[in-house]
């Protein structure tokens, strides 16, 4: 294998698929869509799309690790989520709200599941086709939602002692 | 002139190194956080008396392990990947990561839909 110098981010990181293994134009192909294969179509082959590794070249392999981990990390913070909306349903019996607040953090957590496979997809599809990465609003979504839960925990918390 | 082999570019490029490894703790804590949030599940599920998503969520703990000591004997499957210059990509590990996460966020959701319609909140 001669590939080592593929292999180089350095020299890589910016110039997009023009290695050996350049796939020529840039096939139009959405995540998961093999080219020739008939295409799926409907919401969930869109929140789980195929394999990434069906059109263009492979990135660096840092580049790939560097995704998992995000992907690994969206994983870990969802699940945090979980535990805290449980928490907040079980723990706080005795404070008015805490429920709407629980379920809120699951069911946002819920979503953060259920995107990061189709985050990660769209991103090693990205990275190996040489196109911009996977703009998603969900950090900004998640961020201001977990913010607004709390500053209401807060509030509540504020209301409710005597 | 101090012999620094760690730093000479050939050596460097095959270790693999800390990226490898970064990625493979990624994976543990992962494993970990999944173990976690099955464990609060089981607690609170039993506290709630829903005994089914109870063994659901011990079932959950398992696969935590499960992913756990994947990850670790994955490490150096992947080293050996990175040595030989092969696509380190692993779609099937991130859909059964995902996939497990779906399941615990959404036993979690189901929780705590059926403690609060049911009052036992």
């Amino acid at each position: 294998m001669s590939r080592e110098g593929d292999r180089n981010p350095t020299a890589d990181s910016d110039a997009g698929p023009t290695t050996d293994r350049d796939p020529g134009p840039a096939p139009v192909v959405e995540p998961g869509e093999r080219p020739g294969a008939e295409a799926a179509t409907g919401w969930l082959r869109s929140l789980v799309p195929g394999d990434p590794r069906a059109a263009g070249s492979e990135p660096d392999y840092r580049f790939t690790l560097a995704n998992e981990r995000t992907f690994l990390a969206w994983i870990r913070t969802a699940l945090a989520l979980a535990a805290g909306g449980l928490g907040a349903i079980a723990l706080l019996p005795d404070l008015d709200g805490s429920e709407p607040l629980g379920l809120g953090l699951l069911a946002l957590s819920f979503v953060m599941s259920a995107s990061s496979y189709r985050r990660w997809v769209h991103n090693e599809h990205a990275m190996r086709l040489g196109t911009p990465l996977y703009a998603s609003r969900l950090p900004m979504l998640i961020a201001v939602g977990t913010a607004l839960f709390a500053v209401a925990g807060a509030v509540l918390l504020v209301v409710d002692t005597p | 002139m101090i012999h620094r082999p760690h730093l000479h570019p050939h050596h460097r490029r095959r270790t693999g190194g800390l990226q490898q490894e970064r990625t493979a703790l990624a994976w543990e804590r992962t494993a970990f956080a999944l173990m976690g949030a099955g464990l609060v599940l089981a607690r609170f599920t039993a506290l709630h008396d829903q005994g089914v998503l109870a063994v659901a969520a011990l079932a959950v703990v398992a696969l935590g392990a499960g992913l756990l000591v994947w990850a670790g004997s994955h490490y150096e499957d992947r080293l050996d990947l990175v040595h030989h210059g092969r696509d380190v990509v692993h779609p099937g590990a991130a859909r059964y990561a995902g996939l497990l996460a779906v399941l615990v966020s959404g036993l979690c959701l189901t929780a705590g839909i059926v403690a609060v319609a049911t009052g036992s909140a």
